[in-house]
């Protein structure tokens, strides 16, 4: 069963996220933290195979809380769930060391993102894949 | 004129600086300290030769007996008294002036602030609750959606993927209401950063091609408040380009200076005769304008009917803001 760690501030949208995620069957969110500082201390009160991480989260955000742990917990994969549509947003959180970008819009690219990152892909939602930035 | 002697001054002269003729009449400038540092003297002096007539409105500072500093608004030329070459000095009191000036510039400032951060308050609210609500109310239909049977929900299917969409549709609005309030990128990253965000999303909203040009490495230092205004102006001038300028390409050019950061936007369009009043370009650029200078920034236009256009701001970089 994989244990996934969710940081979410916005409790309703964690709910929803969390139900989703244990209705898969061979997944569960075995801890969510609603700020970076406390993802960091459930990483170290025990193990998770994944982390997913809001982007906008209190205080320090979840492209920071993504490097730190890229640093701190090299193997473990990090899926950046966010309402940006930016790939502004994107480029720095593969570069912070995030798998993937997830929008939130779509439970089936959620699923198909967490799918894809625990086979090595690393996962960009369809809208932001086209877009570039120029200049 | 050439030792700074007083030879002669009026009565206006003598009462704005509470001292008597036999006070003032043979002494020297440099003696007095009056009306200017004796430093300043010999450029002036240079200035009104060089000029060879009169030289106004010089905004300068003079010191009162008192050790009060005020505000002068001269004029310098030479002239001749008893065949001997004199320098005249006339001038006004402006420290009211520009007093309230200031006062006006930092309640403008204080407005203009006050509303970026009610843009950013709302914008927030938009991405942080109302978008939230909405992502998680999407996922919820979802569940129901795959909760159906196979056979037999084909209509409530419909009517749920039909919510799915106005969801969808809802979402698109409520994040180009974010952007379009205040974008977070241009609060939270740097300004070089926010500028090629602005050229991204022109180019991914409106297809225009924008290319930003800068010397690698370089960051731009500007304060908090001017670079608000600076990224608000960029951005209005994209829009103008793509509303009104008929142009297939845009570009961004940031220039230096010792002091000023300047911020080149130019396009190949159709061009506008800047002496044009009353259209809304002229409108919207002299507002931009007046909001510029109040932060200490400069707006210049250069455009000529089907030759393009090329807008340039210079902001002052932060170390050398002065009030």
């Amino acid at each position: 069963m994989l244990s996934i760690l969710l940081v979410e501030d916005h409790l309703i949208f964690a709910g929803v996220i969390v139900r989703l995620l244990n209705r898969m069957g061979n997944m569960q969110v075995a801890a969510v933290a609603n700020t970076a500082e406390g993802a960091l201390q459930k990483l170290s009160d025990r193990n998770f195979d994944m982390v997913l991480v809001d982007v906008s989260l209190p205080n320090m955000n979840g492209i920071n809380l993504v490097s730190l742990i890229h640093h701190q917990y090299p193997g473990l994969p990090c899926l950046m769930l966010s309402g940006h549509a930016h790939t502004h947003y994107v480029h720095r959180a593969l570069t912070a060391g995030a798998r993937g970008y997830i929008l939130k819009d779509s439970s089936a690219g959620i699923i198909d993102g967490i799918q894809r990152v625990l086979k090595g892909e690393v996962y960009v939602s369809p809208e932001l894949r086209d877009q570039k930035i120029s200049g | 004129m050439d030792n700074g002697t007083f030879l002669n001054l009026n009565d206006a002269y003598l009462k704005y600086y509470g001292l008597r003729a036999e006070d003032l009449i043979g002494h020297t400038s440099a003696e007095l300290r009056l009306p200017l540092e004796p430093s300043v003297r010999p450029s002036l002096i240079a200035r009104v030769r060089k000029e060879q007539g009169p030289v106004r409105n010089l905004e300068m500072e003079t010191r009162l007996p008192s050790g009060e500093t005020r505000t002068i608004l001269a004029s310098l030329q030479i002239v001749l008294l008893d065949d001997k070459e004199a320098l005249m000095l006339t001038f006004i009191d402006i420290t009211e002036r520009i007093t309230k000036e200031h006062d006006i510039r930092s309640a403008a400032t204080s407005l203009n602030t006050a509303e970026q951060v009610e843009r950013q308050r709302i914008s927030r609210i938009l991405h942080d609750d109302l978008q939230q609500n909405i992502f998680a109310v999407k996922l919820q239909l979802s569940f129901l959606t795959n909760m159906l049977p196979e056979a037999g929900g084909e209509a409530i299917r419909a009517d749920l993927q039909q919510l799915d969409q106005w969801l969808t549709e809802a979402i698109a609005t409520t994040r180009q209401l974010s952007i379009d309030l205040s974008p977070p990128i241009l609060n939270e990253e740097g300004f070089m950063e926010a500028l090629l965000w602005l050229a991204s999303q022109t180019k991914i909203q409106y297809h225009l091609d924008v290319n930003v040009e800068w010397r690698e490495g370089t960051q731009v230092n500007l304060d908090d408040e001017v670079r608000g205004i600076v990224l608000q102006s960029v951005r209005e001038l994209l829009f103008n380009i793509v509303k009104h300028a008929g142009a297939q390409q845009a570009r961004i050019k940031i220039e230096y200076t010792d002091s000023d950061v300047r911020i080149v936007v130019s396009d190949n369009g159709k061009g506008f005769d800047p002496k044009a009043t009353h259209t809304p370009i002229s409108h919207g650029l002299k507002k931009m304008r007046d909001r510029l200078f109040l932060v200490g920034c400069s707006l210049t236009i250069v455009s000529e009917v089907n030759q393009g256009s090329r807008i340039t701001i210079e902001a002052p970089k932060a170390d050398m803001m002065t009030d």
